[in-house]
Order: structure tokens, then C-alpha cells, then sequence
């Protein structure tokens, strides 16, 4: 009786301190990004103190703000709010949709090396910017390159997906070779459209290496609402994709519908990934790596790892536009760049720990 | 279906409702406001109005030197500016040149980008780093310009966008592509600063001196020699520059000829070069024989160092009034008995505008 009630207490105990620890690691982790979007906010070429840039912030806030006005210049005004906080924030979302984009396709495809560009959204994106680019294509004004990007990146998914089908199943092994034998050959197609035109290349060459400069609160609005919906929804699905990482027929025999939540999922990753691309251009290895680290620091179930995925790959984000932004002088160098840098040498770094067994993903 | 199921369907399709709605509203606000409030669209202008001192006003047409302007939207279409500029960066050596002649660059330059070495930016011009088609836009912000001046081509739409409608200010193209319209950019350029009358005395002294050159040219005797113009490896083999461009009219100018047939700025193999048998090879000052034995094959077999010219590439790419000088040393290359630099008039004793002087070479010839 004694030992059972001692059992019991050691159990809620250890619950308890789970559960702050759970506690302290998510608050840990807001902090974080809170943290690094102030410090993006601070950096850039134009130094504007601490001071001035809270008095900034302050004076957006409704009604209220008006106390602060003129206690900054203009042209500091316009840097914080038109120029840095859409590029900060543009830095949260598209780093959120990539992180929780990886999160969702490695439990789809049950392989910790996979990553939102596999199935196609890159190749399909890059391919509606440079088409833009190369006719001029005028829908949306100057965010029609945005737009077609957009646009093709879903539509070549769909393409992968529909080409994948096999008697009313798409085998992951199918959409995953169906979406590099696709993306190779539209690669193929944006190379020769870039081949014909040495002026294209100027523009497609800062499209293809990724850069969070140039942002607009236009922009941003769109896809904030876009990728915090997908989100939501990657969220809700989390116990789906939980059991998809477990392998499909584990899923199946606990009643998850699989090919209708494959569907889904890829589906709404389509969206919110091609929705941030078509604003930064290609940025690699945030969607294969943030998974990752959100795994070692939550533990493996999606109910976490998603949103925890988004709040690393902001975070993750934000620090490389840091780096890209300040590591030359008078310079911003595009940000795909320096997560590239900074991906290889922990994607080797993780590779390592796989296969010691030391970390299972 | 069970409740789990039902459930997630329910959420998945009122979300994507959700996203293509909140998409077509953005479509549908965008196009709306894009006639009545300002929209997101780069907006071309071909004409500035400018607002005199004396109440009077200059219609200045851009198009004359194949130019035009990216009107900020809050402008709505029109630019019309009072009086001259004040606060100018000019992202392109031409520009920046230009205004050094027309004696406007220490009164209105406050940035040039990294190329604009000449003349060399003093203290309290900002110099401004355009490296990979980016340009760090907190620092134009932060020399609050009445105007962005550059060429096509250069930077992406993206970056156009952030400077004219986010910022407001406008962004000025300049593309003269031949001396005709190089003159035309010297009276806008003058006419926007304050200078117009420096701005005619420069076109009449580019004027004199392509007289001269002409004569000096009608003096040589037999066929034009033929020259292919190298600038530099492609990913098959060598750009060029065609007919129609600007090196091709500067050749015409002094009794030379393009071996190339094609249109603009094509790229030729080492065989091809070799086919059209040119008298004379052009090299820029970026020439590197090791990167031409990688990248083009066989092309280092037909470069002889009796048969070739190296010329310094922005002279011969920078299209403004110091192009009188880069055609003179082309001439005075190939037909040292007839063209001679020294045959240029001084600038400034011919202007009247006493600046550093140009170089004396106008061009780094060595042979």
C-alpha cells in the first residue's frame, strides 16, 4: 500500500518536473526568438540607438504612439519601420513556414533527410520567377514575379503528386523519386530559359540565392496570414503526422485515413513554403535541419516538434539575415547563402550522429 | 468517416477556404486601389516638370537620351520637382562623371556606388557597395536623396520597388547608347542640377573634337582593320560586343570594323573567332590568361601579342562625354600617323569648367 502510494507520488512528481521542464524549454525558446527579432531589429548599416528604435516601436502602438512622435528623426523612422521590421518579420515567417514545411514532409515521407524542396516546391517556384522574369509577366505589378513563383511551386507539387499514383496510393518512395526526376527536369528548363538571356541571369541569379531585403509590409501581410494558417493546420494534424512517422501501416492500423492526410499535409506545406518562397527566393537547409534540433530539445512527437520547428526556423533565420546583413562592410549578401555555410556543417554534424545511433530521428 | 477524421477535414478545407479568400481579396483590393490609391506597380515617367525659381516651368523629356524615370506611386504617375537636385547618389560612373563635368558632383552627389572611382568620392560621399544586384537600401534611406540615378539592368525589381514606393524616392534609368543621346544626357543631368549652360558648353566641346577626329579619320588611306572586341568568358566561349552597341559605333568612328555580325552582346567560340580572321584582338583589363585557357579552349592559340590591344573596359562601357577620349586612343592605337590624343582640346580651357582634369590618356593603352 505504502509502495504503491510512494510509486504514485514519484509519478506525479516526475510528471511535474517534466512538465516545467516542457514549460521552461518553450518559454526558453519564445524568449529566444523575442530576443533575436529585437537584436534584428538593431542591426544594419545605419546605426540608431536603443533608445531611438524603442521609441520607435512605441509610437505604433494605437492611440498611444502619438506620445512619442519627434522624439526620432524621419529618416530613422523610415529605416526601423519601412525597411528593418518588414525584413524582420519576413525573416519570422519565411523561417517558420520552412521549419514547420521540413517538420511535416520528413514524418510524410518517414526519412530525417528530407526537406519541402524535395517534393518540388523549389524547382516549381524558381521556375514561375524566372517565366515572370523572362516575359515580364505584369498580373500583380511589381509582386508578379512573387505571385507566378507562388503559383507554379503548388501547381508542380500537384503535378508530382498526381504523377505518384498508384492504384489509389502514393507510395512515399514514388513521390519522392517522381518529385527529383521532375524538379531535375524543370531545372533543366529554368537553365536554358536563363542561357538565352544574360540580363535574366542578373535577376534570376538574386532570386535563386535567396535574400529577405526588399521585403514590404505588402508582401509580409499575405503571407503572415498564409503561413500562420498553414501552421495552425500542420498543428491540428499533429497526432496524423505523428502516426505517419511510424510508418503507414502502423498509421493505418489505428484508423488514420493515410493518403487523405498525406494529401493534406503535403498540400498545406505546399502552400505555406511556396507562399515564403515566393517572397525570399530559394533559402536551403532551414526545412531539413530545424526539425532536427527541435526534436533534440522537445522529443520526437509533432505536437511539439511543429511549433517548435517554426520557432527555430524564425529564429534561425533572423541570426543568418544577421550575419548576411553585417559580415561584409557596407555589403548585404544574400541570406540562402549563409544558411547554406551554416547548414552543410551541421547536416554532417547530425549525419554523424545518426548513423553512431546516438540521436534517432 | 469517424469524428477525428471529420474533424480535420472540416478544419483543412475552411483553412484553405481561408487562404485562396484571403488571396483573391488581396487581388481584388489590390486591383482596386491600384486606380484611385496608390498602387504597388513601378510606375515609368519619360517627362520631369520642374518648378522654376522665377515661376516658370521645364518640361524635360527623358527619352531623348533613351532614359525615363521610376516615379515613386504618392507621385501618381507624374514627377515634378521644384527647382534642381540637392541630394543625388548615383549608382552608375557614368552619371557619376557626368555631373563631375557638368560641375554638380561636390554641390549635389551625397552617395556612388563602388565603381564611381573617378573622380575619387571625397569625404562626406558615401560610397555604397552594389555587389550580386543588392544594394543596402538603409543607407540610401539614411542620405535621404531627392534622387537614385543608375542604368538598366542592374538592379531587381525588387530593390527598384523598396526605393520608389517604399521610400519615395525617384530612380532615374540612363541609358544613352549613342553620342547623340549622350549630349541629351548632358542637358538633363545639367537642367536637373542647375548647370545647363556647363552641360552646352561640354556637348560643344565633345562636338569639336568628333570634328577633328573625323578629319584626322577621313585622312586614312585603304580598307578599315578588323577587330573582335573580347569581354570576357561566357559559359561557352567569349562575349562580345555586336552591331548596333556602343564599342561597334566607336569603331565606325575611327575608320575600324566589327568582325562580329551579330546583334548586341553575343558569345563566340575560340573557332569562331578564329573563322572571321580579325586583324586585331581587343582584350579588357581583366584579360587573364589563365582563365581563358580554362573556360575557352584554343583561344589562347589565335591571341599573339603583336595582334592585340588591351583598353580599359570602363572607358569603353561608360557612356558619356569622356567617350571622345576612349575613341581618340582607339584610333590613335590602330593609326598612330593620323589620330593622336594630343589632338583633344583641352577640357577645360575649352569649357570654361576648371576641374581635376581628365587623364591625359583618357584610356590605359599599352600594347
Amino acid at each position: 500500500m505504502v509502495s504503491m502510494e510512494l510509486n504514485s507520488r514519484m509519478h506525479a512528481l516526475s510528471f511535474i518536473r517534466k512538465n516545467t521542464g516542457l514549460t521552461a524549454r518553450a518559454m526558453g525558446s519564445l524568449a529566444l526568438l523575442f530576443a533575436a527579432i529585437v537584436y534584428s531589429t538593431y542591426i544594419g548599416s545605419v546605426s540608431i540607438s536603443p533608445l531611438a528604435i524603442s521609441r520607435i516601436y512605441l509610437s505604433q502602438i494605437p492611440f498611444a504612439g502619438r506620445y512619442f512622435n519627434g522624439t526620432f528623426s524621419v529618416v530613422q523612422y523610415n529605416i526601423i519601420v519601412l525597411i528593418r521590421e518588414p525584413e524582420v518579420l519576413g525573416a519570422v515567417f519565411v523561417g517558420a513556414a520552412l521549419g514547420m514545411g521540413g517538420a511535416s514532409v520528413q514524418s510524410v515521407f518517414k526519412n530525417p533527410i528530407t526537406e519541402p524542396y524535395i517534393i518540388g516546391i523549389s524547382s516549381g517556384a524558381t521556375l514561375g520567377a524566372v517565366v515572370a522574369l523572362a516575359t515580364g509577366t505584369d498580373i500583380m505589378g511589381a509582386y508578379s514575379v512573387q505571385f507566378l513563383a507562388f503559383l507554379s511551386g503548388v501547381a508542380v507539387v500537384l503535378l508530382i503528386y498526381v504523377l505518384s499514383f498508384r492504384s489509389g496510393k502514393v507510395p512515399p518512395i514514388y513521390l519522392l523519386l517522381s518529385g527529383i526526376a521532375v524538379s531535375l527536369f524543370i531545372s533543366a528548363i529554368v537553365g536554358l530559359i536563363l542561357f538565352s538571356s544574360r540580363r535574366l541571369q542578373n535577376e534570376a541569379f538574386a532570386w535563386l540565392l535567396g535574400s529577405l531585403s526588399g521585403i514590404t509590409w505588402g508582401e509580409i501581410t499575405i503571407v503572415a496570414v498564409i503561413v500562420t494558417v498553414c501552421g495552425i493546420i500542420l498543428g491540428a494534424m499533429s497526432r496524423e503526422l505523428d502516426a505517419l512517422q511510424m510508418g503507414e501501416a502502423h498509421a493505418q492500423s489505428i484508423g488514420v485515413p493515410v493518403e487523405r492526410v498525406k494529401l493534406m499535409a503535403l498540400l498545406i506545406t505546399t502552400v505555406g513554403v511556396a507562399a515564403a518562397v515566393s517572397i525570399s527566393g530559394l533559402i536551403g537547409f532551414v526545412g531539413l535541419i530545424i526539425p532536427h534540433v527541435s526534436r533534440m530539445i522537445f522529443g520526437g512527437t509533432n505536437r511539439k516538434v511543429v511549433p517548435a520547428s517554426a520557432v527555430f526556423g524564425a529564429v534561425f533565420l533572423l541570426l543568418s539575415d544577421d550575419i548576411a546583413r553585417t559580415v561584409v562592410h557596407n555589403t548585404v549578401l544574400p541570406v540562402g547563402i549563409v544558411t547554406g555555410i551554416i547548414g552543410v556543417p551541421f547536416f554532417m554534424y547530425l549525419l554523424n550522429r545518426i548513423s553512431r545511433g546516438s540521436y534517432v530521428a | 468517416m469517424d469524428q477525428a477524421t471529420r474533424r480535420n477535414v472540416i478544419v483543412i478545407v475552411a483553412a484553405i477556404v481561408v487562404v485562396f479568400a484571403g488571396f483573391s481579396g488581396y487581388l481584388v483590393l489590390h486591383r482596386a486601389s491600384s486606380t484611385s490609391s496608390p498602387s504597388i506597380s513601378l510606375q515609368e515617367a519619360s517627362t520631369v516638370i520642374i518648378h522654376n525659381s522665377n515661376g516658370t516651368n521645364t518640361s524635360l523629356n527623358l527619352s531623348y537620351s533613351n532614359s525615363f524615370v521610376y516615379v515613386p506611386n504618392i507621385d501618381h504617375g507624374n514627377l515634378v520637382i521644384n527647382q534642381s537636385l540637392h541630394r543625388i547618389v548615383s549608382l552608375v560612373p557614368s552619371v557619376t562623371v557626368t555631373l563631375y563635368g557638368l560641375d554638380a558632383y561636390y554641390s549635389t552627389v551625397v552617395g556612388v556606388d563602388q565603381y564611381s572611382t573617378y573622380p575619387a568620392p571625397p569625404v562626406g560621399v558615401q560610397v555604397i557597395n552594389i555587389e550580386l544586384s543588392s544594394l543596402p537600401v538603409e543607407d540610401i534611406a539614411n542620405l535621404s536623396p531627392d534622387a537614385v540615378m543608375s542604368t538598366s539592368g542592374y538592379f531587381t525589381t525588387q530593390v527598384i520597388n523598396q526605393i520608389v514606393n517604399v521610400l519615395d524616392i525617384p530612380f532615374f534609368v540612363f541609358n544613352p547608347n549613342n553620342m547623340s543621346q549622350i549630349e541629351s544626357q548632358n542637358v538633363q543631368l545639367g537642367i536637373l542640377t542647375g548647370t545647363y549652360q556647363n552641360a552646352l558648353k561640354i556637348n560643344e566641346w565633345m562636338n569639336s573634337n568628333l570634328a577633328i577626329l573625323h578629319d584626322d579619320t577621313e585622312r586614312i588611306p585603304g580598307k578599315p582593320i578588323t577587330v573582335f572586341y573580347d569581354l570576357g568568358p561566357g559559359s561557352t566561349g567569349l562575349y562580345t560586343a555586336g552591331n548596333g552597341t556602343f564599342i561597334d559605333q566607336i569603331f565606325s568612328l575611327v575608320h575600324l570594323k566589327n568582325v562580329v555580325n551579330q546583334t548586341g552582346y553575343p558569345e563566340l567560340s575560340a573557332s569562331q573567332i578564329e573563322d572571321l580572321k580579325p586583324d586585331w584582338i581587343l582584350l579588357d583589363q581583366y584579360y587573364n590568361q589563365s582563365s581563358f585557357n580554362q573556360s575557352v579552349p584554343g583561344y589562347l592559340s589565335i591571341i599573339h601579342d603583336n595582334a592585340t590591344r588591351i583598353a580599359n573596359d570602363s572607358f569603353l562601357n561608360e557612356n558619356d562625354f569622356r567617350t571622345v577620349y576612349a575613341a581618340f586612343w582607339m584610333g590613335s592605337q590602330f593609326y598612330p600617323d593620323y589620330i593622336s590624343l594630343a589632338n583633344v582640346t583641352p577640357f577645360d580651357q575649352t569649357t570654361g569648367i576648371y576641374l581635376n582634369p581628365p587623364p591625359q590618356d583618357g584610356v590605359n593603352g599599352t600594347q
